[in-house]
């Protein structure tokens, strides 16, 4: 006797292997398209109810962190060094700010650099960033690992974090990790992952390709959309509310109405 | 207006940006097919993996010295190319041909063509072979160089 199968039973088992994988692509499809359409409305739906109760909380106190600047011009200007350069950081705590910089403009980069997947043809700016797209990969990691070391070795900023905290680091952490693993080790076909992002978007079902670096990837994402409205990471609208930043001081020249912030 | 509403118009602003920017229907790009039966690998595996070969290639040539022809980039060339309804080669990173299509698609640069051709090498036989010029097409080019004669005269 072979030890080895006879070709019909070998064609009926390679028949059936592939109707299965068939079945599991299908499912699979389906099942990424149900979860990102979920994400996409909890996190614009979530965000979007968060920044309205931001924006009507009362702040009933004049708290500028001085010396501020005295004007609303002054304010945009302290909000964007704020925002681009993260000023009172870089003032407060020199690691903290480099490992801080370097992952939330990675992030950025990176995501900008991700535009490509949701635009047909791909704008000029998002072709021409793609080079450094990569490096922004990198940017994220260094960041990331750095923030985590501090969180667990020094003292004080260890006796103060969350579990929550240390989830944030490795949902991102993953993210990151898994972007450039399918980046360097283990290719997905991107001009399929195109395709099914194109057709969620104009509300058609197309095949992702299941491979599983790229579900890890994106099971991530979706996580991250979700987790954002209830999570640490609403800083980032947050920010822009902060009374301590967005007030000019001028309690002389103009009387405090602390009906809105 | 406050501050939140800024925020609230932007978010809506950028989402009609990038909806208005999305055709209907976009599918994955059409491109010629290569001309034999089957691809030198699985055409799923080629699709995430083509680059891995290329340089993989590359580096058993350039560093080992070892010559294969499986994964040499002269055959991917050779096997995808098209040629226009003159008869003329289309250079294969030309728009719609087998590589830009899916680079372009995709956004992904394509450096192979910086130094390698983009179409078989018919034409610098030829340019070499012209009576009279034992040497090689390099003379022939250096001779057009400073005759500043169009090029294409030569492989005619």
């Amino acid at each position: 006797m072979p030890a080895y199968p006879s070709p019909q039973v070998a064609s009926k088992v390679y028949v059936l292997v592939s109707r299965l994988k068939g079945i599991a692509v299908f499912v699979v499809s389906y099942l990424y398209a149900a979860l990102f359409y979920l994400a996409t409305a909890v996190l614009i739906v979530g965000v979007g109810r968060r920044i309205l109760l931001y924006s009507r909380t009362p702040a009933p106190l004049k708290i500028p962190t001085t010396p501020a600047p005295t004007s609303t011009p002054g304010v945009v200007a302290r909000m964007f060094r704020e925002v681009v350069f993260f000023e009172s950081l870089f003032k407060s705590n020199k690691w903290t700010w480099l490992f801080g910089w370097a992952f939330h403009f990675g992030l950025l980069l990176a995501l900008l650099r991700h535009l490509r997947y949701f635009t047909d043809p791909v704008w000029s700016w998002v072709a021409f960033i793609q080079s450094a797209g990569v490096y922004a990969g990198y940017a994220m990691v260094f960041g990331l690992v750095g923030l985590w070391i501090r969180r667990l070795a020094v003292d004080r900023v260890r006796y103060i974090s969350a579990p929550s905290d240390h989830l944030m680091l490795a949902l991102i952490l993953g993210i990151a990790g898994s972007g450039l693993l399918m980046k360097y080790v283990w290719h997905t076909d991107v001009v399929a992952l195109k395709t099914y992002m194109l057709g969620l978007m104009s509300l058609q079902i197309k095949q992702l390709p299941a491979d599983p670096m790229l579900l890890i990837h994106l099971a991530l994402v979706i996580c991250l959309m979700i987790i954002f409205p209830i999570s640490k990471l609403l800083h980032a609208p947050g920010l822009f509310f902060s009374p301590t930043r967005n007030q000019a001081d001028n309690p002389r020249e103009r009387r405090h109405m602390p009906t809105n912030a | 207006m406050s501050a939140g509403r800024l925020i609230l118009l932007g978010v809506c602003m950028v989402t009609a940006l990038v909806s208005a920017n999305t055709p209907a229907a976009a599918d994955a790009p059409v491109f010629p097919r290569g001309k034999g039966e089957q691809c030198v690998e699985p055409t799923q595996i080629m699709r995430k993996n083509h680059m891995e070969f290329l340089v993989h290639q590359r580096d058993d040539t350039v560093y080992q010295g070892v010559r294969t022809t499986k994964h040499s980039l002269k055959n991917c060339v050779d096997c995808h190319v098209q040629k226009n309804s003159a008869g003329q080669f289309i250079p294969i990173d030309a728009p719609g041909q087998f590589c830009q299509s899916c680079h372009e698609f995709a956004s992904v640069k394509l450096d192979c063509f910086e130094c390698h051709a983009t179409m078989p090498d018919e034409g610098h036989a030829k340019l070499g072979n012209i009576p009279g010029n034992m040497e090689s097409g390099a003379a022939t080019l250096t001779a057009h160089a400073f005759s500043k004669k169009p090029f294409n005269d030569a492989a005619q």
